[in-house]
């Protein structure tokens, strides 16, 4: 590919390095992992780069093909059972050291006991994304969204609870 | 639940991951084809293959080459 592609792509990247790094860190235990996740979207973006008719927006384009990649490779390498207590998890540990802000760490830390999938649910729901184009960036039926999405809000009403309950 | 609610958290959530810099040499070193482990062991099977056979071939006294 030719040079004017890779400078557009690097710009394209670093433009967009915030949806980026959240997805990532959504998903990864370690900063380790997070550069592994980091590394994969990256080259997953490339090699759908070539396809990409500007028929929707950048944005929309960069969620499908990371949350996509996101999830095949959780499915491959992360059977974790997410039942155990959050407060053994690695994530509980790892966003409690990153960060200061209270709301912060409890969003990050009730979105990554969620599954793969369900994670990728809210988050399309926090960027504004209606049922039918989150069922559609995911590969989804609408009905399929939707009964997640009630799902999801009655477990991260009970996780943000016990949270909040623990902080205290 | 209502979801709304964590759109504030969410917000400043992407403000502070979009400060966190993507290096341009991390970018390229992504879209650099990985050499598969597999791949590897397939071609050092192929060089010990014909080292050997060029070796029985000489050292043998059987080539008339």
């Amino acid at each position: 590919m030719s040079l004017e592609m890779k400078n557009r792509f690097i710009a394209l990247i670093k433009g967009n390095q915030g949806l980026i790094n959240s997805l990532c860190r959504l998903y990864s235990n370690s900063e380790e992992e997070l550069k592994d996740y980091r590394q994969d979207v990256i080259l997953s973006l490339w090699q759908a780069f070539p396809n990409f008719r500007e028929e929707s927006k950048i944005s929309t384009w960069m969620y499908r093909v990371a949350l996509n990649t996101l999830i095949s490779n959780q499915r491959k390498i992360n059977n974790r059972i997410v039942t155990e207590s959050y407060s053994n998890t690695t994530e509980y540990n790892h966003y409690q050291a990153a960060g200061s802000d209270d709301e912060l760490l409890v969003l990050q830390q009730a979105i990554g006991l969620l599954i793969p999938m369900d994670k990728a649910v809210v988050i399309l729901h926090l960027e504004g994304y209606v049922h039918k184009e989150i069922a559609d960036i995911l590969s989804q039926s609408e009905t399929n969204i939707s009964t997640r999405l009630n799902r999801i809000k009655k477990q991260l009403g009970k996780t943000i609870k016990s949270l909040h309950h623990e902080s205290k | 639940m209502n979801l709304n609610k964590l759109q504030p958290a969410w917000n400043q959530f992407k403000v502070a991951n979009s400060l966190i810099d993507i290096h341009e040499t991390e970018i390229l070193s992504a879209l650099e084809p990985k050499k598969s482990v597999l791949s590897h062991y397939t071609t050092k099977v192929v060089q010990n293959i014909f080292a050997y056979s060029f070796l029985i071939l000489t050292l043998n006294g059987g080539c008339s080459i």
